[in-house]
């Protein structure tokens, strides 16, 4: 029943909570270590309140779906042409899994080195990372249609571009979106790793700030931020799967 | 003098509702099957005879009723394994041989050295000698069920439920297969009770046809099959075997007529 | 024809890369042509051998942090898929930590276990063990429920449904759990190394990057895409290994 399952969610939240509360103020001297939930609000109303909130979150915000929504229309178009189209898809290949099987994080340098430290690097990253993901997963998408599908579209004398719009696209849909949703994981890695690097603003910029000064409260905002940053893109994903796809079940993480 | 094997005792099986009458699959079924009798149950689609045999099995437990086995009241899937279960699907292990799925049921039971004897003779009755290292992906559709009969015969069962076992095969594998089970049975001498929604696979295998019911499914009625064994192919234009067929297939459309007037209302 | 049209690109591609580099680019700050690389590869591994103790270093972070992931993914996605309450009660926290970019867990781990290897093997795991357990947990609930029947049917008791039913129809899809880890696990290595370490390949490449030095830079990245292939390759070999009805069965 899902109405017990996210009552014993909020109840195994709302009590890790209390006992993180709890704990760290009963046996831990020192905030350092680990702050209790009530000293990280306290900061993040402070940093709500002096606008330094908004700066951070906004940065991030922007790089990532500025990225994010070019990668998908660039992934989508160049995925369906590796997967129409054989010889594409020989020519790209191996370029894409050299990139595909480097670790985000390694790529990062190069990025900066060649873009600099502004937000259009930070783009670079977020569409770097999503686009080979998504353009994957399309092609794949594509390639693996049921050749009754194409038939039956023969059958009916629809025209190429008929085809592609209600057989072929919607066939890969799925797949697409299985993409999009590994890309939003390692995308805001990329803007974040990004961001800690080299960056005056943003999330990971808001990391490393807290964790070179030490002050753990405001490490904490950071992560408990990029968390719900993190769940809520995951979430967002899942019920844009469920309206795009409703055919399909959903994946549960 | 017919001893009775498998007893039902007004079996009923329903899933509650919140708020509403509870959803009812069958309702009082009092069935008796002796040994070494076949009795087949035809119905129309979701008439709950598949259900009925899972409840029969223990892997569903009935909402009232009890099931006896040589007397013995049945209870879930604790008690001993007095029952070989043949399932519709592919549902042999993909990660065992046909040998090692015949095993299944005897590991544990019978020392190993027993256990593989037994597991190749039951293969050998199937008709599937030198294919023990085969893995299920390897056979055919048919070879698949015959490992799935092997496995169930192998643990020497009280009684064989067959659950609709040669509905997913091509016709002419399934009439094959059915004078296989001819033979089989002939040799093993088992209780059947097999479910199919198929009337003359029932007539040609059984000594007596049970008609189910739409849903809530009851026993509408009972046909013992007039006709001596050994049968084969030829008894199916036997008159006895045609007007057999049609008075079931009469009652079967009567009730498929009913369930869809009822459901058009 | 089509592993032609595959190496076509790939030379052609090293060309194009090439005369960019010297030609156009023509600055070695910012990027330096393919036989620069090559060249520096070779050195690094053949001449002074320094590439070594790098590599050392982040495989023994990487191995560990597998496999403790591998210990607590697997266990707990079976506890999960079995028993719904602990789902229920789990699933929260999980979502959390498997959506939050890892990354900003680094700090905070590095803040309590300190810099030396453990922070770095706590870094790895929380990559690895998501995909792990995730895997575990489908592959356990999606076990056919008739395969789950027929150990019913025949009696099995709780431990042999679970050893004979259960595990082995939820290997293939560890084993995919533990493929996918990989190319987790080697991210976690970097963003480990990257933090206050003093070696290893996530070391090389952060430390080439701020001084500039961009052909030991694309010798790290080279290296860690290798090991990436290298790794995803080995587990492709066990599975099979692993479960030889696995093949066909797939495609059904």
């Amino acid at each position: 029943m899902p109405g017990q399952a996210l009552r014993r969610g909020c109840l195994s939240i709302a009590g890790g909570l209390l006992l993180w509360e709890i704990l760290t103020r009963l046996l831990l001297e020192n905030e350092l270590l680990i702050p209790p939930p009530t000293s990280v609000l306290r900061s993040l109303w402070k940093l709500t309140l002096s606008g330094e909130l908004n700066r951070h979150l906004s940065a991030t915000l922007f790089e990532f779906v500025c990225g994010f929504s070019t990668a998908c229309i660039v992934g989508i178009l160049l995925g369906y042409l590796m997967g129409r189209y054989r010889w594409f898809d020989d020519l790209m290949d191996p370029w894409i899994a050299t990139l595909y099987s480097i670790p985000v994080i390694a790529f990062v340098p190069f990025i900066i080195i060649w873009f600099g430290i502004g937000l259009f690097s930070k783009i670079i990253v977020v569409f770097k990372i999503t686009a080979v993901a998504i353009m994957l997963n399309t092609a794949a998408g594509i390639k693996t249609i049921d050749p009754v599908w194409l038939e039956l579209s023969n059958s009916l004398r629809l025209s190429p571009w008929e085809t592609t719009y209600k057989i072929r696209l919607p066939a890969a849909l799925p797949y697409i979106i299985t993409g999009m949703r590994l890309g939003v994981g390692r995308a805001l890695l990329g803007v974040i790793v990004a961001e800690l690097m080299a960056a005056n603003a943003g999330l990971g910029y808001l990391l490393r700030d807290a964790s070179e000064t030490w002050d753990s409260p405001k490490l904490f905002v950071a992560v408990v931020l990029l968390a719900a940053m993190g769940v809520g893109s995951f979430i967002l994903i899942r019920k844009g799967e469920q309206k795009l796809a409703p055919w399909r079940e959903t994946a549960e993480w | 003098m017919a001893v009775p094997v498998l007893e039902l005792r007004n079996l009923t099986k329903e899933i509650p509702a919140a708020g509403q009458e509870p959803f009812v699959i069958f309702k009082n079924i009092s069935l008796t099957v002796n040994e070494g009798e076949f009795v087949s149950i035809v119905g129309p689609s979701g008439c709950g005879k598949t259900t009925m045999l899972r409840v029969i099995n223990g892997l569903l437990t009935p909402s009232s009723g009890q099931i006896f086995i040589d007397g013995k009241e049945q209870k879930g899937t604790d008690g001993d394994l007095v029952m070989g279960f043949v399932f519709q699907g592919a549902s042999l292990l993909p990660w065992r041989t046909s040998l090692k799925n015949v095993l299944l049921g005897l590991e544990g039971k019978k020392p190993p050295q027993e256990a593989g004897q037994i597991a190749r003779s039951h293969l050998n009755l199937v008709g599937l000698s030198g294919f023990e290292n085969h893995y299920p992906h390897q056979l055919s559709g048919g070879m698949q069920q015959r490992v799935n009969l092997a496995r169930a015969l192998a643990v020497d069962p009280r009684i064989l439920l067959m659950d609709e076992p040669f509905a997913a095969l091509d016709a002419q594998t399934r009439t094959f297969m059915q004078l296989e089970l001819l033979r089989i049975w002939s040799q093993a001498k088992k209780t059947v009770i097999f479910i199919t929604h198929m009337i003359s696979e029932a007539i040609l295998l059984s000594d007596r046809v049970v008609v189910f019911s739409r849903r809530p499914g009851r026993i509408r009625s009972e046909f013992a099959v007039p006709l001596a064994r050994p049968r084969d192919i030829d008894i199916k234009s036997d008159h006895r075997f045609v007007e057999l067929e049609n008075v079931v297939w009469k009652q079967i459309e009567e009730e498929v007529k009913a369930s869809r007037e009822s459901s058009l209302i | 024809m089509k592993g032609a049209l595959k190496l076509i690109s790939i030379l052609s591609g090293l060309v194009l890369w090439h005369l960019v580099a010297t030609r156009v680019v023509n600055d070695s700050s910012l990027l330096v042509s393919p036989l620069v690389v090559i060249a520096k590869g070779y050195e690094m591994m053949f001449v002074t051998a320094e590439l070594y103790p790098h590599l050392v270093a982040s495989s023994w972070i990487f191995l560990y942090g597998m496999l403790i992931a591998a210990l607590v993914g697997v266990p707990l996605g079976f506890l999960m898929a079995l028993s719904p309450v602990t789902r229920d009660y789990v699933n929260p926290w999980m979502t959390a930590l498997y959506t939050t970019p890892r990354i900003a867990f680094a700090p905070v781990l590095l803040l309590w276990l300190g810099i030396d290897i453990a922070s770095k093997i706590a870094i790895v795991f929380l990559g690895c063990v998501f995909p792990i357990l995730i895997n575990s947990f489908y592959g356990m609930r999606v076990v056919s429920r008739e395969f789950v029947e027929v150990g019913r049917s025949f009696r099995l008791s709780g431990v042999a449904l679970f050893v004979k039913i259960l595990l082995p129809a939820s290997v293939p899809f560890i084993l995919a759990g533990l493929r996918l880890a990989v190319g987790r696990g080697l991210t976690g290595v970097a963003i480990a190394e990257w933090f206050g370490a003093t070696e290893g390949l996530g070391y090389l490449i952060f430390f080439a990057g701020q001084t500039f030095n961009i052909p030991i830079l694309f010798v790290g990245v080279a290296v860690f895409a290798l090991l990436g292939i290298f790794g995803f390759q080995v587990l492709k070999i066990i599975e099979n290994l692993a479960t030889p009805w696995r093949k066909e069965f797939e495609t059904k």
